[in-house]
């Protein structure tokens, strides 16, 4: 070979510039494929709206460094301190300061005036959590610490309240991607359950995944440094990376099935009774003549249905003219539902190709009116109206439940005097019984977006729960002929004024299962107090009393509850717990709930605290520990 | 993931290769573990720099592919246990099979062309580089203008 230049052979420069161009090709492609996200992105069916963990976003905002959750947690401290060790705020300000509030070094540490360490360990570079999100946890147990030993009964001293911990891990609370992974919290989806660039229902769209691209560059940067260092083995272990590029080529290449895929679905019942499991059998039948060896199906689950077991997810092969079937099990709540359609992701065998389906849907509903259950034990601020109803008062008079005992007077009937004691002391006295009295009641359920929140993914959320209060009271008042009236928060144009009798049940029932704030939640209104309380006031009748339904997750609702109370409205609150522990955040957000509790029940304004999976009876019967009386 | 074992064979005979082959494969578990992606892609590609550290030194061919075709399962396998855990939050025994189904073929494409590129390498009695080059040169322009022919016709009949 003749030289092209002294000291080099013509083949020794080819060689070069051959490895030269395979490594730069490589690094290329390394650089355009560096920022780009290949997994597609499934539907989240548990919950398609938008739906929070109280708590959730304090744990994003630790995890990046943010100073405002340390004011957070200190505003937290000052109001529990003040609350319990009755001192004023400046007082609690220099004990947190001096860090004479607790032993826990980790918690004096995150409250100091030092602030939090602006650097992350080497723990946070390896994937745990950064320091200060294990000394935000330690602050915030110090200080439900503190609240339960003043509280007493971390559940509020009912027995029979089953309140869930820690049993909800797979709710997400932020971020997503790769840190949406296993042993993460997932994110709940804001996006209605759509798949990013999916298709409308009844058509397709395809995609290539690119999941062999990295492979193609270390093949070529294989190459560069085989004919660099003169290698030939390299070579020959190149071929195999050359091999798979060729192999994802050939999956680019196909050509796809219109209509593969058939997905049918079968409810164990249409009409189910509210809280009834409805088992939901899903079948995928490949209806072409080719081998689908990569099938993933998610279902179209009704937005605010919660799926309790099973998953509405499947993936599988199937031959042609086969069929896959998996079920799950869905709870029903107040309202229709219908169903959307699946979405069916088909690869090749490559995984190269990616076919995204939306067959049309059948139209399936689900429709849930229920009889709701009683409460007995339903008993309203003592206020009445002068009328005769159900509801005992505090006066004395004809009634079924005793009261208190009187001399007697002529004219009293010989049923009500007190035979016993005359037969043993000789005195004459009538018995009296508490008088009943009807009420007017006005049911406020709170829907704007900060209600609108849950403690675990399988949970129900906190307005389907409170628009199941705001059913049940309503039922309960009007059987026993008092004046029941409903309303949601923000108001917007949503009052019923307090009435009676059937027809008004009838309606209440109605708007509760199908106007659009009770069933299409949460409000995306602005919610301005002043405005809300003007709007309330100027309808609200003189000798009514509100029972506000709002699971407490912000201090609106309590400001709202004490600004009416200050106006002379007697208020009830009766709140869905939300909350549940685990992270900083969460814990920090059932501590915040539990200090509105606190502050409602020291401005002696009556509230219950309801657990989730409670009964509503159980709560309201709840008077020595959660109740407010 | 025992396919990834593989990789340590080629650095048996090259010591140093343990390094990176040791420090892809914990990434590459880590990431598993997790449920992240760019750990179990940079964890095979540290293991893949391991076997290329093996071939410069005294390794064997047929240790080279052997160690290539586990690392390429390994992290195949890994990669969509991962994507299918993510999409659909559980695995069932229809969802083993699809794995099952991928990690054979990957394995059977690679493992295949290992033998083949062996063999030939064998036979072969010279091997002047520049040839060798000119030929994988050859594939890789094939490769890219199929790719970008998009030439469904002459691959008819694939899955979609």
């Amino acid at each position: 070979m003749p030289r092209l230049v002294a000291g080099l052979t013509t083949s020794t420069i080819v060689v070069a510039v051959l490895g030269l161009v395979a490594f730069l090709l490589g690094f290329v492609r390394l650089q355009r494929r560096a920022h780009t996200n290949r997994v597609l992105e499934m539907p989240q069916p548990e919950r398609t709206t938008a739906l929070t963990v109280p708590g959730s976003g304090f744990d994003r905002k630790l995890r990046e460094l943010a100073p405002e959750t340390r004011d957070r947690v200190k505003s937290a401290a000052v109001a529990l301190l003040s609350q319990n060790v009755g001192s004023d705020d400046s007082a609690v300000r220099q004990r947190i300061e001096r860090g004479t509030w607790t032993e826990d070094e980790e918690a004096v540490a995150f409250l100091s005036s030092k602030g939090q360490r602006r650097f992350r360990g080497v723990r946070s570079w390896l994937g745990g959590d950064p320091t200060v999100v294990h000394e935000a946890r330690a602050a915030v147990s110090a200080l439900s610490r503190i609240q339960e030993a003043k509280s007493g009964n971390r559940d509020g001293g009912d027995p029979t309240s089953v309140r869930s911990r820690s049993g909800a891990p797979n709710v997400e609370s932020g971020g997503g991607g790769e840190d949406a992974g296993r042993g993460q919290p997932a994110r709940l989806a804001a996006d209605n359950g759509k798949v990013p660039g999916a298709p409308q229902p009844g058509s397709s769209v395809d995609r290539m995944t690119g999941r062999w691209y990295g492979v193609g560059v270390l093949t070529l940067f294989t190459i560069a440094v085989a004919v660099i260092s003169r290698e030939p083995d390299l070579l020959v272990v190149a071929t195999i990376g050359l091999a798979l590029s060729a192999y994802a080529a050939y999956g680019r290449a196909g050509s796809a099935v219109s209509k593969p895929v058939v997905v049918g679905r079968q409810l164990e019942t249409e009409r189910p009774v509210r809280g009834e499991s409805v088992e939901v059998t899903v079948t995928v039948r490949n209806k072409s003549d080719r081998f689908l060896p990569n099938v993933r199906v998610v279902d179209g689950v009704p937005a605010q249905l919660v799926v309790t077991e099973g998953s509405p997810r499947c993936s599988g092969t199937l031959r042609p003219d086969g069929t896959l079937e998996y079920s799950y099990t869905l709870i029903a709540e107040y309202g229709g539902y219908e169903f959307d359609s699946p979405v069916a992701v088909l690869y090749d065998i490559t995984g190269e190709r990616e076919r995204i389906l939306r067959p049309a849907g059948d139209d399936t509903v689900v429709v849930c009116r229920p009889p709701p259950e009683k409460s007995d034990d339903l008993s309203g601020r003592s206020r009445t109206t002068g009328y005769i109803g159900q509801i005992t008062s505090d006066e004395g008079g004809s009634g079924i439940e005793f009261h208190a005992i009187r001399n007697y007077r002529s004219g009293d009937p010989l049923a009500r005097i007190d035979w016993k004691r005359l037969a043993r002391t000789g005195e004459l006295t009538t018995i009296q019984f508490r008088q009943d009295r009807m009420v007017k009641v006005v049911l406020i359920v709170d829907v704007r977006t900060e209600a609108y929140c849950v403690p675990g993914a399988t949970e129900r959320d906190a307005i389907s729960r409170c628009v199941e209060a705001a059913d049940i009271l309503a039922h309960t008042l009007l059987t026993m002929d008092n004046r029941v009236g409903v309303t949601a928060l923000p108001m917007d144009s949503c009052w019923v004024a307090p009435g009676s009798g059937n027809d008004h049940r009838q309606r209440i029932r109605e708007i509760l299962t199908r106007d659009p704030p009770f069933t299409d939640f949460p409000a995306t209104d602005q919610c301005i107090m002043s405005v809300e309380l003007s709007r309330f006031r100027q309808r609200l009748p003189a000798d009514a009393q509100v029972v506000l339904l709002s699971p407490l997750t912000d201090d609106y609702a309590l400001e709202f509850v004490q600004r009416l109370e200050t106006t002379g409205v007697p208020t009830t609150v009766i709140s869905p717990d939300p909350t549940t522990d685990g992270t900083a955040g969460r814990d920090l957000a059932e501590l915040e709930r539990r200090n509105r509790l606190v502050q409602l029940r020291q401005g002696h304004i009556p509230s219950y605290d309801w657990a989730p999976r409670e009964a509503l009876t159980v709560a309201l019967a709840n008077v020595s520990g959660g109740g407010g009386r | 993931m025992t396919s990834g074992i593989l990789a340590f064979v080629p650095a048996i005979a090259s010591p140093v290769a343990a390094i990176p082959v040791t420090a892809g494969m914990i990434l590459l578990l880590s990431g598993l573990i997790q449920g992240h992606l760019r750990a179990v892609r940079f964890g095979a590609a540290g293991m893949y720099v391991g076997i290329v550290v093996a071939a410069l030194g005294d390794a064997l061919l047929p240790a080279l592919l052997l160690g290539t075709v586990g690392t390429v399962v390994a992290w195949d396998s890994a990669d969509t246990t991962i994507v299918l855990e993510k999409q659909l939050k559980s695995v069932s025994p229809d969802t083993q099979r699809v794995l099952l189904l991928r990690a054979g073929t990957t394995g059977g494409v690679a493992s295949l062309t290992g033998v083949m590129g062996y063999l030939i390498a064998g036979f072969t009695l010279v091997r002047p580089t520049a040839v060798v080059v000119v030929l994988l040169g050859g594939t890789l322009v094939v490769v890219v203008a199929l790719v970008r022919s998009g030439v469904s016709g002459l691959l008819d009949g694939r899955n979609g």
